[in-house]
């Protein structure tokens, strides 16, 4: 039988779009627009926001460039030789050539998930379609560097204990495309259980003490603070480690 | 009707016992970085970063079992369509599956 499907799953949020589409008359779920329903375009719209605002800051930081740094850019400078040091123990002589790539990736992952706690706003990650293809290009990225560096000597790791090769095979291509899921999979459901517990919260509040306004998510906000960083630290790490497996120069006799 | 009772039971079970597993790991985790910062109290900020990334580690194979729950959460019925189900069944005098 095809049961009814309930309009959503998760519990989102409202946003500032879902009003705009209410002062428009459009129904976010039943209004295609290229062929999507319009709630696909509220991470879209989102994470458009997010790189406008990081983008924004740091053409502002570094406009007037000085020797002596002062304001945002001594700020800015600090945060980068800090991701810097950060990098450098896992990618050794070649963390300049990267330092962009996962530089951009942890503030993008970092602003995006703390974007859900400003009024209004959600988070782009408390959906699959923006995880997924940030691990599908970290994905792309560590095989494609892999081979560059290291030409066809890259596949030999696909046969590692040679004398099990036949066996070991299937392992191992299973193991690389468990990568990208695991790393999408592991951001999404994290924020997407922030914002669940958030949004519960926030309306089990006027069943409990009716118009009273009480900020009974507030340890909820703190808590997803802790969490947002801890988790974009993760992603950034767990890409980093990838790729320093995939572009170590291997020596003999371990 | 059985259908979505074991699909409700499926999202209670894959949790729960998951939470278990993790549980007993982050508990592990926890115990060996509280033995090293005991005996080298120096120490304890990397333990502390070591520590916070590995239960993070931990804690996203409990996550997984969430996405489950979520995914299965979208096979059930609403309120009004069990309901009617329901009184179907009852009409047919059949157990329906």
């Amino acid at each position: 039988m095809s049961a009814a499907r309930s309009s959503e799953m998760v519990l989102h949020l409202p946003t500032f779009l879902d009003f705009l589409a209410g002062k428009l008359g459009l129904d976010m779920h039943h209004v295609y627009f290229l062929g999507a329903e319009l709630k696909y375009f509220v991470p879209i719209i989102m994470s458009f926001l997010v790189g406008c605002v990081l983008i924004g800051f740091s053409m502002l930081a570094t406009r007037r460039m000085e020797k002596i740094p002062r304001g945002s850019q001594a700020f800015v400078e600090v945060v980068v030789e800090g991701m810097y040091n950060f990098l450098h123990d896992m990618l050794g002589k070649h963390t300049a050539r990267y330092l962009p790539f996962f530089g951009t990736l942890f503030f993008f992952i970092l602003v995006m998930n703390l974007w859900g706690l400003i009024p209004l706003m959600e988070s782009p990650t408390h959906y699959m379609n923006t995880t997924l293809p940030m691990a599908i290009i970290v994905f792309v990225l560590y095989n494609f560097e892999g081979i560059r560096i290291k030409k066809l000597g890259y596949f030999k790791h696909y046969f590692e204990p040679l004398f099990l090769a036949p066996l070991m095979f299937p392992l191992h291509v299973i193991g690389e495309i468990v990568r990208p899921a695991s790393l999408s999979i592991r951001l999404y459901g994290n924020l997407t259980g922030e914002g669940l517990t958030l949004a519960v919260l926030i309306f089990l509040t006027p069943w409990i003490f009716g118009n009273i306004p009480v900020p009974l998510h507030l340890f909820m906000v703190l808590l997803a603070i802790l969490f947002s960083v801890i988790q974009a630290t993760i992603f950034t790490m767990l890409s980093t480690v990838y790729l320093s497996l995939a572009i170590e120069e291997h020596e003999e006799g371990h | 009707m059985m259908y979505f009772g074991l699909i409700g039971l499926g999202i209670c079970l894959a949790i729960g016992l998951a939470a278990m597993g993790c549980g007993a790991g982050i508990g592990n985790a926890l115990s060996a970085a509280l033995e090293g910062t005991a005996r080298q109290p120096e120490a304890s900020g990397n333990l502390r970063t070591t520590l916070i990334i590995g239960a993070a580690l931990i804690e996203s194979l409990t996550i997984y079992a969430l996405v489950i729950g979520i995914l299965l959460l979208g096979k059930l019925p609403s309120m009004d369509v069990a309901v009617q189900l329901f009184k179907m069944m009852c009409d047919s005098g059949k157990p329906l599956l």
